[in-house]
């Protein structure tokens, strides 16, 4: 009975210490994950060709893109012009010297995806913060649209433009 | 024993479960999503001017041999290709005046015309050259950009020269401008 009962109580003992230690480490290396994720809520985005002087000197925008922010810890949307690819056009230069590029962007944010836009913002360099946000226990939602204006010193060209959207913690 | 094979079941569990949170976490606390767009840029060619040419009478001797120039036209160029001004002496058309011959047999042609180009915003001409091969000539050429860019923003004027052999008359002198890429 003594042996039967001592062992029942380091197995106790045990148990408790090990579920002790279990419940520690949980809180130490796993409790709540990082979170953030950003979604496509609606609009692919499509790109108007230019065809004449108003075009290239006013620019053209994009259509909206809405895309929706799911986040357990502050965040940031970056937004990045990727590495533009250009084919030669009919009656264009066989040779693309003066290719579009990401100084030729500004992004236009409806932060509250009201269709309410913030002014043109150029980006100064590929990739730009176009929103910051802090978690709310809520799905933050907002829309962005891209005006080109490429001027007369871009050659004309076919381009096909990679935009990459990133969201990260703060 | 029974009871000691489930603690050890137990304690293999809780110790199992933290790596898994553990790489859970590096997997998403970053998201991307991407697209390709496409767009296309056409060759667009813009020629303005800001001013009227307007070509002189001739009304002495002095003209007839020397010639006389034309007011300038203040040209703008905004192109995203390189580009080439091209002038054309139309097909000029004439009405006898009081003066005239009963039959025109030598009026004006494009031979009787010169050009002179400024090179930037300005009223520094270079000497005049002859349309005399053809009624069409390469007035200016420039690189892609707008009005801003140096050359792009200039000055042509003509110089018609009759001398003796054209016939006095009154004539009207179509002169087209075309732009065009190199």
């Amino acid at each position: 009975m003594t042996l039967t009962y001592s062992i029942k109580k380091l197995l106790v003992t045990a148990t408790l210490a090990v579920t002790g230690l279990c419940h520690a480490q949980a809180q130490m290396n796993a409790g709540v994950p990082v979170f953030v994720d950003i979604e496509l809520e609606s609009g692919a985005i499509t790109v108007p060709s230019f065809s004449n002087g108003t075009d290239l000197t006013n620019g053209l925008e994009t259509s909206v893109v809405r895309f929706k922010v799911k986040a357990n810890i502050d965040w940031k949307v970056d937004t990045e012009i990727g590495t533009i690819v250009s084919t030669p056009i009919p009656n264009g230069p066989t040779t693309i010297l003066h290719p579009l590029t990401y100084s030729n962007f500004r992004f236009m944010l409806s932060p509250d995806q009201n269709d309410t836009f913030n002014p043109p913002v150029a980006f100064s360099t590929s990739r730009v913060t176009v929103l910051t946000g802090t978690k709310t226990g809520v799905d933050k939602k907002f829309s962005i649209k891209f005006k080109i204006i490429p001027g007369f010193s871009v050659d004309p060209a076919a381009y096909t433009i990679p935009i990459i959207y990133t969201i990260s913690p703060q | 024993m029974k009871k000691g094979r489930i603690f050890l079941l137990f304690t293999s569990l809780c110790v199992g479960m933290l790596p898994a949170w553990a790489q859970g976490n590096r997997n998403i606390n970053q998201t991307i999503y991407s697209n390709q767009y496409s767009t296309t840029i056409d060759p667009t060619l813009i020629l303005t001017s800001s001013s009227a040419l307007t070509l002189p009478s001739f009304t002495n001797a002095i003209q007839l041999e020397n010639g006389l120039e034309s007011s300038p036209i203040n040209l703008a160029v905004q192109s995203n290709v390189n580009w080439k001004l091209t002038t054309e002496i139309g097909v000029v058309t004439f009405v006898p005046n009081n003066d005239s011959p009963a039959l025109i047999k030598s009026p004006l042609t494009f031979a009787n015309f010169l050009f002179s180009a400024s090179a930037s915003n300005d009223l520094v001409f270079g000497a005049f050259i002859p349309f005399n091969i053809n009624f069409q000539a390469v007035t200016k050429t420039g690189t892609l950009g707008n009005q801003t860019v140096s050359g792009n923003t200039f000055n042509l004027k003509l110089k018609i020269t009759p001398g003796y052999e054209v016939d006095p008359a009154n004539y009207t002198v179509p002169i087209i401008l075309t732009l065009s890429g190199q």
